[in-house]
């Protein structure tokens, strides 16, 4: 391929990429740089009179709820990215185990993914609060007579667990379609030597679908970095301001304090932040990849 | 124990078992939402999970009229069709033109687009809607459209480059030498093969753009707002009209339930074809 | 802002008073227009009276051919800033826009309301908290008043008369009363902005017997020169939460689902009280349509005489405004025209204070206008009229709080006291510390 021409190559862009990578560079790289040229202003929201050097930077590092957050933020993604995983690639193995209702599960399993992060977090901030309480009152349950949402910890775990309602099933989608990509001959060539189902699991479909693990990988990593609604609508940071993730905390910050200087600035950290994680997730798992 | 089939019987039992219980995990909480949604707002908070007893389809009617039901869903439609169609086609060719042609610019564009993904929203919304306020003021429908192809080529492109990069180049050098252009390549021949991950790409960003609310919120007017949007009516400042905000949701979910059940099956098929491949 | 509602409480008797007798109605003027010009509004007034305020919306526009007045959704989860900042960014502003404590931030945004009608009927102690720097920036949409809410039927059932209740032991005596007697005291709610807004806010209406002597406080706080463990109003206060959170008889519940929760409780008729505020009664009433709920004083000190003993919070839970900077004068023209008509008009009057019902009603408002002819009808807003022309009313010196401060305070501080997280101690040196630093635009002085 390398031997193409230059004339070629720029038919080829002109051809695929123009269109749609000017789109991309108007409506997100251009105001990305706008917002980053902002963070060094003493923008009020509406406007900016001055520059302001490094000081909505400075003034990020010294607050020590935004540490607070961050550190909150990286236990909910390596919990999240983890659990939402474990068990998506276990609905995926159980929906592919050639079980009669298989198709009727995979479908129960996805719906959750239908309905957006906001509406999810009413539900469930319902069913939290009073659904769970009713129930464990009746049968005198005390370990969900209060509340979970009124528990750093617990409301930690309540996040936890509508992220994996919410998103395993979606990341079950992608580990299906590894799973099923895996040629048929390598499989039973396998049975044939005698393989035990563990065997043939870690040596390999998990190998032959090393690509499912780095697309699934990242994309919960990035969900659970970018995690907004859910946030907004289970916890609402609460209780104390203790389960405020890194987007929502950004938000509050510029727009419930009026600070969007820092606001942004901490957006722009949080950007370097996730790039920097996702850069190495996907180096580590391309080499593995390669590995097989 | 030593029967392997028996063993497989009891296996395949356990399995079943499982999956039931996991099933109607799943489904809980929306059989908990449309058993409420036909109770008055009363006997929900003081008995969630009671059988109705005043059994009223009232919170339908009121979500229906509130919500601008049919309006809303043709907003919907129309928005989350053009949007995902128009993606497809935009990302499956730049992912092509990424996958196939390696040097230095391709690189690092993939790595931009891979880097976009990570951008939160709130680093740009402002600058955002300042810069396309006047694109927005002119069709704020065309608008939406026109931004969902900036924020969601990333991830498509990066859906299609995996799998492309798989798709052995041979193919269309046999084809280039048979005289074809590229254009012709592409579509004649590669599309097609992208069946699968075309299927996923679209239901992917169905679901994203179908239940995106920000966006959406900033950018539409009332008449054309979408069908999640409009569900929001029944948030109070301080309380939550629940049997029309249950009713509201089953209504707004309905559509993308019925879309999802009937793209299911070409999503199966084409997972197979692209394993008999 | 200086004179803000320094007489406001004195003011609304006068124009309550006035209400009865002044029965004169402008005639409305009929217009015509070739074509209606759309003038948009950013969300309702507040969403739980959202079709009441939308009825009144399309009454008006069917009343004239002039304009058509649209509510854009706002969002309930996003504070006034969040939602009203990319309209802005985006150049459609809504035209209207309602709210309190961002009033300062959105001065020099609006259309200055000065001669317009009404102003002229609308009491200068109400208009004073949203006159910034000489500019009229907003007109008061209602009273609201906040204290200890109770359900008649139960009170009186159980032998209580809410009128003899003049001090917290008194007050004590009465949930004992009611716990004999197989009931709940009281339902005391811990959402973050009962606490954060109106709970402390008995603190700092009653810390100080004048308007200027409550500043004061706030000007030490900001100068990080009170302590307040050693204010007495304090510790009463202190003593107020202590017994509310002793005699509390509902599991505590710290997110927003608790709002609906405590109006079923007070409502099912196993409470005698809660704190909380008017705008409850439709919920109540839509829970509980044959119930009377009334509205009496938090008192906090044992001295029946001490200062905001025996009254209630009462003040202008928002100001409408209209954008100056992103809209034509047409729907400038409109915006002042739909107001106008809201507060003036027949129709609009009865839109605005009619009670509300579940099939519709009217918005249930305490008016504040002049030249009123809709008397108030429910049983809470009789005993707020009661109090206002008794002149039992204090001041909310939460409309001063810095924009985030109720949230900081409410959200962290005062709901970890409220589940024994912290001591009292930490308490005062948590809300000073909110304060600490804070700008002093109650004085005027801008960011």
């Amino acid at each position: 391929m390398s031997q193409q021409s230059r004339s070629q190559q720029i038919r080829k862009f002109l051809t695929f990429g123009a269109i749609p990578l000017s789109i991309f560079l108007a409506v997100l790289v251009y105001p990305f740089a706008q917002g980053l040229f902002l963070t060094f202003t003493n923008w009020n929201g509406f406007k900016y009179t001055k520059l302001a050097g490094f000081e909505n930077y400075t003034k990020s590092f010294r607050d020590p709820t935004f540490w607070a957050t961050l550190g909150f933020t990286l236990k909910f993604v390596l919990v999240s990215v983890i659990l939402v995983n474990a068990v998506a690639f276990g609905l995926a193995l159980l929906v592919t185990s050639k079980l009669k209702s298989s198709n009727i599960f995979r479908t129960f399993f996805f719906i959750p993914n239908l309905i957006g992060g906001v509406v999810l977090g009413v539900i469930w901030q319902f069913i939290f609060n009073t659904a769970i309480t009713a129930i464990a009152r009746k049968f005198n349950i005390p370990f969900f007579q209060d509340s979970w949402l009124n528990d750093t910890n617990k409301a930690f775990w309540a996040l936890i667990i509508v992220t994996i309602w919410q998103s395993s099933g979606y990341m079950m989608i992608i580990y299906i379609t590894g799973l099923i990509s895996i040629e048929q001959d390598v499989i039973e060539a396998a049975k044939v030597d005698g393989a035990s189902p563990l065997r043939m699991l870690t040596a390999i479909k998990i190998p032959l679908m090393a690509q499912a693990f780095t697309i699934s990988l990242f994309l919960t990593m990035r969900a659970g970095f970018m995690a907004y609604d859910v946030n907004l609508a289970l916890t609402g940071g609460g209780p104390y301001r203790t389960t405020e993730l890194i987007s929502m905390h950004i938000f509050q910050e510029a727009f419930a304090f009026g600070h969007f200087g820092t606001g942004q600035a901490q957006a722009v950290l949080m950007f370097f932040m996730v790039a920097i994680a996702a850069l190495i997730q996907v180096r580590i798992s391309k080499r593995l990849e390669v590995q097989q | 124990m030593n029967n392997p089939s028996k063993r497989r019987s009891i296996s395949k039992k356990v399995i079943f078992g499982l999956g039931l219980f996991l099933s109607v995990s799943y489904v809980a909480p929306f059989l908990l939402v449309l058993l409420n949604s036909v109770k008055p707002k009363f006997d929900i908070l003081a008995n969630p999970l009671g059988w109705p007893v005043n059994f009223t389809w009232d919170n339908f009617q009121e979500a229906l009229r509130k919500m601008n039901f049919f309006r809303s869903l043709v907003n919907s439609i129309i928005i989350t069709t053009f949007s995902v169609s128009v993606l497809i086609i935009f990302s499956s060719m730049l992912a092509y033109y990424l996958a196939r042609t390696k040097n230095k610019f391709t690189k690092t564009t993939f790595l931009i687009l891979v880097a976009s993904m990570i951008v939160p929203f709130q680093a740009l919304m402002i600058p955002f809607m300042s810069i396309f306020a006047q694109f927005v003021s002119i069709n704020n429908r065309i608008a939406l459209i026109f931004f969902y192809q900036g924020f969601g080529v990333a991830l498509s492109t990066f859906l299609y480059h995996g799998f492309i990069s798989k798709i052995p180049a041979e193919i269309d050098e046999a084809a280039a030498m048979d005289g074809a252009n590229d254009f012709t390549i592409f579509w004649r021949i590669v599309f097609p093969m992208l069946r699968p991950v075309t299927a996923t790409v679209a239901i992917v960003n169905s679901l994203w753009i179908w239940n995106d609310f920000l966006l959406p919120r900033l950018v539409l007017t009332p008449e054309t707002q979408t069908l999640p949007l409009s569900t929001y009516l029944f948030y109070g400042q301080y309380s939550t009209q629940y049997g029309q905000a249950m009713a509201g949701l089953l209504l707004a979910v309905l559509p993308i339930i019925i879309f999802y059940l009937v793209l299911q099956r070409q999503f199966i098929s084409g997972i197979s074809t692209g394993a008999v491949k | 802002m200086k004179k803000a509602l320094k007489v406001g409480a004195l003011t609304l008797t006068a124009a309550l008073a006035l209400s009865v007798t002044v029965a004169a109605q402008a005639p409305a003027a009929s217009y015509t227009c070739a074509k209606k010009t759309t003038v948009t509004m950013l969300g309702t007034i507040k969403p739980e009276i959202q079709d009441q305020f939308l009825a009144a919306v399309a009454d008006y526009n069917k009343s004239q051919s002039c304009y058509t007045l649209k509510s854009i959704p706002g969002d309930r989860n996003l504070t006034f800033l969040q939602n009203v900042t990319p309209m802005y960014a985006a150049k459609h502003a809504p035209t209207i826009m309602y709210t309190l404590q961002e009033i300062p931030d959105m001065a020099d945004k609006v259309m200055d309301w000065k001669g317009q009608r009404l102003t002229q009927l609308a009491p200068k102690g109400l208009l004073a908290a949203a006159n910034v720097g000489g500019k009229q920036v907003g007109v008061p949409s209602t009273a609201e008043a906040f204290g200890l809410l109770y359900n008649k039927k139960v009170l009186d059932a159980a032998g209580i008369d809410p009128t003899t209740i003049k001090t917290r032991t008194d007050l004590e005596a009465a949930f004992k009363t009611l716990q004999a007697k197989g009931k709940k005291a009281i339902h005391f709610s811990a959402i973050w902005w009962s606490l954060g807004a109106h709970f402390t806010n008995i603190y700092h209406t009653d810390a100080a017997s004048t308007h200027e002597g409550r500043l004061a406080v706030l000007d030490s706080l900001a100068a990080g020169t009170k302590d307040l463990t050693v204010d007495p109003v304090f510790k009463n206060w202190l003593s107020t939460f202590d017994m509310l959170k002793k005699y509390n008889g509902s599991a505590v519940n710290l997110t927003d689902t608790e709002y609906d929760a405590s109006i079923a409780d007070l409502a099912s008729g196993n409470y005698g009280f809660m704190f909380q505020g008017n705008w409850t009664e439709p919920n109540l009433l839509q829970a509980s349509a044959t119930t009377d709920f009334g509205i009496m004083p938090l008192p906090i000190s044992n001295d029946a005489k001490a200062y905001g003993n025996d009254s209630i919070p009462v003040g202008v839970p928002g100001y409408f405004m209209v954008d100056n900077t992103q809209s034509t004068a047409t729907e400038r023209k409109g915006a002042v025209d739909f107001l106008t008509w809201l507060y003036t008009s027949a129709a609009g009057q009865h839109h605005v204070s009619d009670p509300t019902t579940t099939t519709g009603g009217g918005m249930g408002f305490i008016p504040v206008y002049k030249q009123w002819n809709v008397p108030p009808s429910t049983f809470m807003s009789k005993a707020i009229a009661g109090f206002v022309n008794a002149g039992k009313t204090t001041e909310w010196i939460n409309t001063y709080y810095p924009a985030g401060l109720q949230e900081t305070v409410g959200k962290v501080s005062m709901q970890q006291y409220f589940t024994d997280k912290i001591s009292s101690a930490d308490l005062a040196k948590a809300i000073q510390a909110a304060w600490k630093g804070q700008v002093k635009t109650w004085r005027g002085a801008t960011k």
